[in-house]
């Protein structure tokens, strides 16, 4: 095993930041932690780094408690959101410095510099000084200079927070590449979905200091275990109802003049409950049509996201959104009336939250 | 109604160049985002309108006026930033009216134009809250019913959103493009964030290097973009450097490299040009068969993205190609041989650019 939480809680004065964590991460695996700003996310990641005291729980590295250990003594490193490099030093040696304060032998020294430099692309900057590098070069010297220690545990803290939109889409993949090159393991605290579903092995939800999921990105996106992971990660429409019928295939429920198909569920027959659809698995076709998960309404608006558009309705079900293919979306005109539908598979059933729909839908 | 004209605008700091001779028209009622990576000039761009900074040569007319000495506070504009600075010791009312009470407005307009601007965002109810017990996106709000309150017909939104979480920004980008159209305003917002500018906007500007690469709809820019630079920027794409072999009429047919050939619509070439292939990763196919549109390739790398599957894929032409497909369809893997098929209709052609493809891709 890389690396263990058991039962970790932290607070700070009145304020839960963790409470009873407990994962296993095994070594070399991506973990992304991904969670609303307040989740506890970036506490995780200082504990683990031992940078902030647990009030209860164990850590293990590698098999060994490390809950009372030194930050130096864990073979860790923490990259905290704004890279800190020594804006006095250049690239070469801001990596350099690791090795050189550990007085490594200068043929072992060099040989580690200069591989960390090829990995992050930077072996044709190495006399740059941070102010001359761009955001993304910073990052990955930061990286670099992290790495040059021969840490295994890598823990990012939103390391592409502070780049252009452009410039993470093509980095994110550049930061599991190297961690995987490595054969490290990496935590990667992101508050961002579709950065986590791209480049996670297994993505944890936390929510309010508990991790509410943890699976693969598929399991997480097509499996959600809450109405909050169906919205969360990616968008979700939601109908309120009461279970009328079920079998193993599926169920129906009745949800205020609509009956809406949806996946077989345990919940008995009778009870109340949310049915949740992610916006990206419906379809919209032109014209009203009635029928079995067939909700006809007005297009609103549409808004263009490039390979996909995003379509709100208004129907007398409420306002409903879907993610269609922007090639699909071209054919249709705002007013125009329209049926959103969606697939039987699609469809999962919830128990009502305990706060109820809106609140565990809230994303601050 | 505000009409803004910039008519060979440049803005200097000492040597550098922040804005080069730039014209642009933004007709009233329309909403217009600005995007480009850092440094490009954006924010420049805006503060010359805004008044925060004087250009240096051209002049900017509102509604056919030359504002050059006219001072910010008479430009009748609202102002949106990120990071907004709210007032702390002012609650979410005090904060909004701040405009009106600074000119003096008569009470009742003053309480009904505040109370219409909160609402506008939803925080009504907040009014007695103070900023540092706001979420981010509710003090992003409050600065944005503040900018409303104004009463200003040019709202400018200086990435507005960026100091937010994913989801949240996602959220309110919505809100934003609906506010600004049910009002009626003239919006210019600006981001670096390309799919952001997309979806808020009527149209969208390009920039790089203090210069506007290309203005057009949303649409326009992702699906036609006339420059290789747009291109790459708005989304994520697939370049193919090549060469005109011959024109048999009907098609033109580009060799690439190691003796590859594709077909795309006839244009005005000579054969030998250097030319650059384009197509968006959900305009490609995997295909069984030789004799169509296709090259030869191995697949590197399968990433689950959510609503589709993305393939990172090696050309026989040694050229990296992402394909996004549905998740329905026949599964691929790693390792396995591929063809893959280029749609001429979806495949644009540009020029070689002279400084070579890498320097145009470059993101930083």
């Amino acid at each position: 095993m890389g690396l263990e939480l058991r039962k970790i809680s932290k607070k700070f004065g009145e304020v839960v930041a963790l409470s009873d964590v407990s994962i296993r991460i095994e070594k070399g695996e991506y973990l992304v932690i991904l969670g609303p700003t307040g989740a506890g996310k970036t506490t995780m990641l200082r504990v683990i780094a031992g940078l902030e005291e647990l009030d209860s729980g164990d850590i293990l590295l590698d098999d060994k408690i490390v809950t009372k250990a030194d930050p130096e003594e864990r073979g860790v490193v923490y990259l905290s959101q704004t890279y800190s490099l020594f804006p006095h030093m250049n690239v070469l040696e801001n990596v350099e410095f690791g090795p050189k304060v550990r007085d490594w032998n200068p043929a072992n020294r060099e040989r580690i510099v200069s591989e960390m430099l090829n990995l992050v692309r930077l072996q044709d900057r190495v006399d740059a000084f941070p102010h001359e590098l761009s955001g993304g070069m910073k990052q990955r010297n930061a990286l670099a200079r992290a790495l040059s220690t021969n840490v295994r545990t890598l823990l990012l803290d939103e390391p592409l927070r502070a780049l252009d939109a452009r410039l993470r889409l093509s980095l994110r993949t550049e930061l599991r590449r190297m961690s995987k090159d490595l054969g490290i393991t990496s935590l990667h605290v992101t508050h961002d979905q579709e950065e986590a579903i791209t480049i996670a092995d297994r993505i944890v939800i936390l929510r309010k200091g508990k991790i509410v999921q943890i699976g693969t990105p598929a399991e997480i996106y097509d499996n959600p275990v809450s109405p909050f992971v169906q919205h969360f990660v990616g968008e979700a429409n939601f109908f309120c109802g009461t279970i009328q019928e079920k079998n193993e295939e599926g169920s129906l429920v009745k949800c205020d003049g609509l009956k809406v198909s949806a996946t077989a569920t345990d919940i008995p027959v009778g009870s109340e409950v949310c049915v949740g659809v992610k916006t990206e698995r419906c379809h919209v076709t032109r014209g009203k049509e009635e029928g079995l998960n067939k909700l006809p309404g007005t297009l609103e608006r549409e808004l263009f996201l490039g390979r996909l558009s995003s379509i709100e309705i208004s129907s007398e079900y409420g306002n409903l959104k879907a993610k269609v293919l922007a090639e699909v979306s071209a054919t249709m005109d705002e007013g125009e009336d329209v049926t959103l539908h969606f697939d039987r598979d699609q469809a999962i059933v919830f128990p009502i939250p305990d706060e109820g729909l809106e609140k565990e839908l809230e994303v601050e | 109604m505000p009409r803004i004209e910039l008519k060979n605008v440049s803005k200097r700091f000492g040597k550098i160049v922040a804005v080069n001779t730039t014209n642009l028209t933004i007709e009233d009622g329309e909403y217009l985002s600005i995007v480009g990576p850092s440094g490009c000039g954006k924010t420049t761009l805006v503060k010359l309108i805004s008044g925060v900074w004087e250009s240096t040569e051209g002049q900017i007319l509102i509604d056919g006026k030359d504002i050059a000495n006219v001072p910010t506070e008479d430009r009748d504009l609202g102002y949106v930033f990120q990071g907004i600075e709210l007032f702390p010791h002012m609650t979410v009312w005090e904060n909004t009216t701040y405009a009106p009470r600074v000119k003096d407005w008569p009470d009742e307009e003053l309480v009904k134009t505040g109370e219409d601007s909160l609402r506008l965002v939803n925080l009504l109810e907040m009014r007695e809250t103070f900023p540092g017990q706001l979420s981010g996106g509710a003090q992003q709000k409050t600065g944005i019913a503040r900018a409303l309150a104004t009463k200003a017909k040019l709202i400018i939104l200086d990435e507005p959103l960026s100091a937010l979480d994913a989801r949240v920004r996602i959220d309110l980008r919505y809100e934003l493009r609906r506010l600004v159209k049910r009002l009626g305003l003239t919006a210019i917002h600006v981001t670096h964030d390309q799919e952001e500018a997309l979806s808020v906007a009527d149209r969208t500007v390009v920039m790089k290097k203090g210069e506007i690469v290309e203005i057009g709809t949303p649409r326009q820019l992702y699906e036609k973009p006339r420059h290789i630079f747009t291109a790459n920027f708005v989304g994520e794409g697939n370049f193919l450097e090549g060469s005109v072999k011959r024109m048999p009429g009907k098609w033109c047919q580009i060799e690439l490299r190691n003796e590859q050939f594709l077909f795309v619509p006839p244009m005005d070439v000579t054969e030998g040009d250097a030319l650059v292939l384009f197509t968006r990763p959900e305009n490609l196919k995997f295909c069984k068969d030789f004799s169509t549109n296709s090259v030869p390739g191995e697949v590197r790398e399968v990433q689950f993205m959510g609503s589709f599957l993305r393939y990172e894929v090696m050309l026989a032409t040694d050229d990296p190609v992402l394909v996004d497909l549905p998740i329905q369809h026949e599964r691929v893997y790693a390792g396995d041989r591929v063809m893959v098929e280029f749609n001429p209709i979806d495949t644009l052609v540009f020029e070689r650019p002279p400084e070579g493809l890498r320097e145009v891709l470059r993101l930083e």
